[in-house]
């Protein structure tokens, strides 16, 4: 078994990051992650705790020696469970790969609590990763390979958030904006609030045709035969 | 490699023109309207992400979970971190979605490896495994 743990502070308040992890995929770093869905979600009356089950479906290559013992698949699925608890203002999220479960176990946890300071927040991640082989060799083998895949996706996944984070924070403060002014009321704070929005919107427009455009490239690429 | 470059640098590109536009509104400090992010960054993303990254493992449920995934931020935001509700405020767009999941997770094999996983770590434990959860007590 080999062990796995990193420690980061974000610079946002324990609130906005919660929120923003809902929303951390896709981005532009962390591509081996296509898809997350919601399978259950309940929140317990009495601690008030918020239990989310989650399903990520990732697409990542995998090298030769690997894809022989697992049988090829590149796609694979990660299972969540992470509880948000608005009173002790904790976020704990554990996860653990379906698939290839008989030749590898990565139990992955990761919490995000307050900083001391009140305005950002501590992440700390570690996971156990356990191979089951006949031989020690390809135990080990294949131990290390996890540790390093695990570390760099790491890595993809703070720095991925990061983005997230700092594009809603700075869309947050637009909207403060845009609420603030319209509520003073008055036809001049109107004008100055619709301004306000069809500056969001054209730069929203803009961001986003600039990525359409990319985004059609890229695809005429990958299915270029 | 090329792509993905040119990618990172359009998208750098596209934060840079954005922030560059919002830095020229006036600096403010204290978090509010988060569900008013939420409306602006799911807008941005779906225009620019959703083409590139599917959102659901089956992408006839893509539709139905944007809009689950839209209610759900929006009640997280207002309600939930504020103390407001407790309550599944989305219940009937949780169903539509749930009834597209359920079908697709047998459709492409994922029931069976999940079952396991669920009794391995059950939700109810809060996805801790159970045998540690035992040597535990």
């Amino acid at each position: 078994m080999k062990l796995f743990s990193s420690e980061h502070q974000f610079a946002y308040p324990w609130e906005q990051v919660t929120a923003a992890n809902w929303l951390k995929y896709p981005n532009e770093v962390s591509t081996h992650v296509i898809g997350v869905d919601v399978l259950r979600r309940e929140v317990d009356p009495s601690s008030g705790i918020l239990t989310t089950e989650r399903l990520l479906t990732c697409e990542q290559a995998i090298p030769g020696w690997l894809r022989h013992l697992v049988g090829g698949a590149s796609r694979s699925y990660v299972r969540e469970i992470s509880l948000v608890d608005p009173k002790q203002k904790t976020l704990t999220m554990r996860s653990c790969n379906l698939t290839m479960c008989n030749l590898l176990r990565v139990h992955e946890t990761c919490i995000y609590s307050p900083a001391t300071d009140g305005s950002s927040t501590t992440f700390t991640q570690t996971a156990e990763i356990t191979a089951y082989a006949s031989w020690k060799k390809i135990c080990d083998k294949i131990e290390d390979w996890s540790v390093e895949r695990f570390g760099q996706n790491a890595i993809k996944g703070r720095t991925g958030f990061e983005g997230v984070l700092q594009l809603f924070s700075k869309i947050q403060e637009g909207g403060k904006l845009i609420d603030e002014v319209a509520g003073k009321g008055g036809k001049l704070i109107d004008e100055v609030t619709d301004k306000t929005s069809i500056v969001l919107s054209e730069v929203t427009d803009k961001t986003s045709s600039v990525l359409s455009e990319v985004t059609e490239n890229v695809k005429r690429s990958i299915f270029k035969p | 490699m090329i792509l993905l470059q040119t990618l990172r640098f359009n998208t750098k590109l596209g934060r840079d023109n954005t922030n560059k536009t919002l830095s020229n509104l006036p600096h403010q400090q204290n978090h509010i309207s988060l569900a008013l992010t939420n409306q602006y960054y799911a807008k941005l993303t779906q225009k620019t992400m959703g083409n590139i990254l599917s959102a659901s493992f089956a992408e006839e449920c893509t539709p139905a979970k944007q809009k689950y995934d839209d209610c759900f931020n929006h009640w997280y935001s207002e309600k939930f971190l504020k103390g407001k509700s407790m309550e599944n405020e989305c219940e009937d767009l949780w169903v539509e979605y749930q009834q597209c999941v359920e079908v697709h997770l047998i459709k492409k094999g994922i029931k069976p490896m999940l079952d396991e996983a669920r009794s391995d770590a059950p939700f109810e434990k809060g996805g801790v495994p159970l045998a540690e959860s035992e040597s535990k007590k």
